[in-house]
């Protein structure tokens, strides 16, 4: 079976430092992923080849079969990505931040991307805050304004790189009820996190790096300390378990 | 006093006045766009448009305006190129204002977070889009207010165009004296239109600024009153035209 997103023999380096190693990986239609290691290990960079933010140094990624390292072969918009930081756009409201991207990419009239922005602001549990400006928000809540402005595009699939890094754990919780809710929809996610528990409730594979390799790919509910047999998992689950 | 009030209603003066305002609007709008090319081309990714705006800012900063200005007027007709002296205060000012310009620009465009535009690029938005919708409109916060700087500047600036025999505010008010020797309400005429058009560009800030600064627009009982700003405004602009006139030690706030 062929996978919606394809890696295959990548090799990434920054100025000469290997960050990827001849890493493969292949993510299914609506299959959940989620992506843990230690930091340095390079999750976020794997993530950032898929989601065409990098170019690799060499092998291929591919989506839908086509090479991703030429823009003409996908559209942007099918991807969505999320960032540890939010990046909400500063001079707009919560309500024009959602509805920029349709506006001006796909040329919706300013009623239609405004209902379709209003949907998604409710869908996230912030249509009272369609107002505010990103810095009036608890970084929840710009976060949670992210993925609608996201999922605007109605894109394919979604990557999130570490969303809840920068949140506080009450925050962390809201942000990933809409993660779960997103999950349960349907939507293809690969997610770096280092949520553990919140990997097995959503995830159907954990993908398990360090130091530029795919150490292990097992099903969720294997990925434990009983459940896992690798001497490095076990050491990162007893260390991040420890207090 | 009915001496000074005869001059600034003077049609000579009021002429002068409208040639100053077309001079200043005209080069500090073409300054403008041409500092913005320049700075993007500062910050091209290809060292051959860094280099041509690099050697550009360097030779425009470095030379006085006023010689540029007499260069463009009495040295170009030379190679051919007669121009007539509002076009020659045109090239001279928009070409030195233009390499200010590209720096301020440049600060502006670079204190734009860079996740603000890889956020519109993740959701398909091309460069172009990016430019106009989201960096644009928050480099605007930054560059508002030394712009407004080089446009009373400018103002200011504009005078040395006299020197070429455009009939503006100084060399109306040049003319006048030297027909009735009476120069201190001659030059009180001029003093007094540069005065209004520097508190009408100084209050036209305020509203602007007023108007792009967010934290302000939902917290209204923070901002200042405008007779407040005014003041502030007035002061710096006063204190600053010491060193301003001749444009060489012009403030170019960066942050």
């Amino acid at each position: 079976m062929k996978g919606l997103i394809e890696v295959r023999d990548v090799n990434k380096s920054y100025s000469g430092n290997e960050i990827l190693k001849s890493v493969s990986l292949s993510v299914h239609e609506g299959e959940k992923v989620v992506m843990i290691g230690p930091s340095g290990s390079g999750k976020s960079t794997l993530l950032r080849c898929m989601a065409g933010l990098e170019n690799v140094n060499g092998g291929q990624v591919l989506y839908k079969g086509k090479d991703m390292s030429s823009r003409k072969n996908y559209s942007r918009t099918e991807i969505g990505m999320i960032f540890q930081s939010f990046d909400l756009w500063n001079h707009l409201t919560a309500l024009e931040n959602v509805m920029l991207a349709p506006r001006i990419v796909y040329k919706d009239n300013k009623n239609k991307a405004k209902a379709d922005a209003m949907v998604l602001l409710d869908k996230v549990h912030l249509s009272d805050r369609a107002n505010h400006y990103p810095e009036q928000l608890s970084g929840g809540q710009q976060q949670r304004i992210a993925i609608a402005r996201a999922l605007a595009m109605h894109p394919k699939l979604m990557f999130f790189d570490e969303p809840t890094s920068a949140l506080d754990p009450e925050m962390t919780s809201d942000v990933l009820d809409i993660v779960v809710d997103l999950a349960k929809s349907g939507m293809t996610i690969v997610i770096v996190t280092h949520e553990m528990e919140f990997a097995q409730k959503v995830g159907d594979r954990v993908i398990f790096m360090d130091n530029g390799s795919i150490i292990d790919d097992l099903p969720a509910k294997d990925f434990s300390l009983s459940g896992s047999s690798h001497p490095r998992i076990q050491k990162f689950l007893r260390q991040i378990t420890q207090y | 006093m009915e001496g000074l009030f005869n001059y600034v209603c003077s049609p000579d003066f009021l002429n002068g006045a409208v040639s100053t305002l077309k001079l200043t609007i005209c080069a500090q709008i073409a300054g403008v766009l041409c500092g913005f090319l320049l700075a993007i081309f500062r910050m091209s990714k290809f060292k051959i448009f860094q280099g041509i705006a690099s050697i550009y800012i360097w030779i425009f900063r470095g030379i006085p305006v006023l010689v540029q200005l007499i260069f463009v007027y009495n040295a170009l007709p030379q190679f051919g190129l007669k121009l007539t002296s509002f076009q020659s205060a045109m090239v001279a000012l928009t070409l030195n204002e233009a390499a200010y310009m590209a720096e301020i620009i440049r600060s502006g465009l670079k204190s734009v977070h860079p996740g603000q535009q890889r956020a519109g690029y993740v959701l398909g938005m091309s460069k172009l889009q990016i430019m106009r919708h989201i960096t644009l409109p928050q480099a605007l916060r930054t560059v508002v207010p030394p712009t407004t700087n080089q446009f009373i500047a400018m103002l200011k600036t504009s005078s040395l165009a006299s020197v070429v025999g455009y009939g503006d505010l100084l060399l109306t008010a040049q003319q006048m004296a030297s027909a009735s020797f009476d120069y201190i309400h001659t030059l009180i005429a001029a003093v007094v239109y540069y005065l209004f058009f520097t508190s009408i560009f100084t209050i036209a800030q305020i509203k602007i600024e007023h108007h792009l600064d967010i934290s302000r627009r939902f917290d209204q009982a923070k901002s200042p009153s405008l007779f407040s700003s005014f003041l502030r405004q007035c002061s710096i602009v006063i204190l600053g035209g010491v060193h301003t006139y001749e444009g060489i030690n012009r403030s170019t706030r960066c942050k």
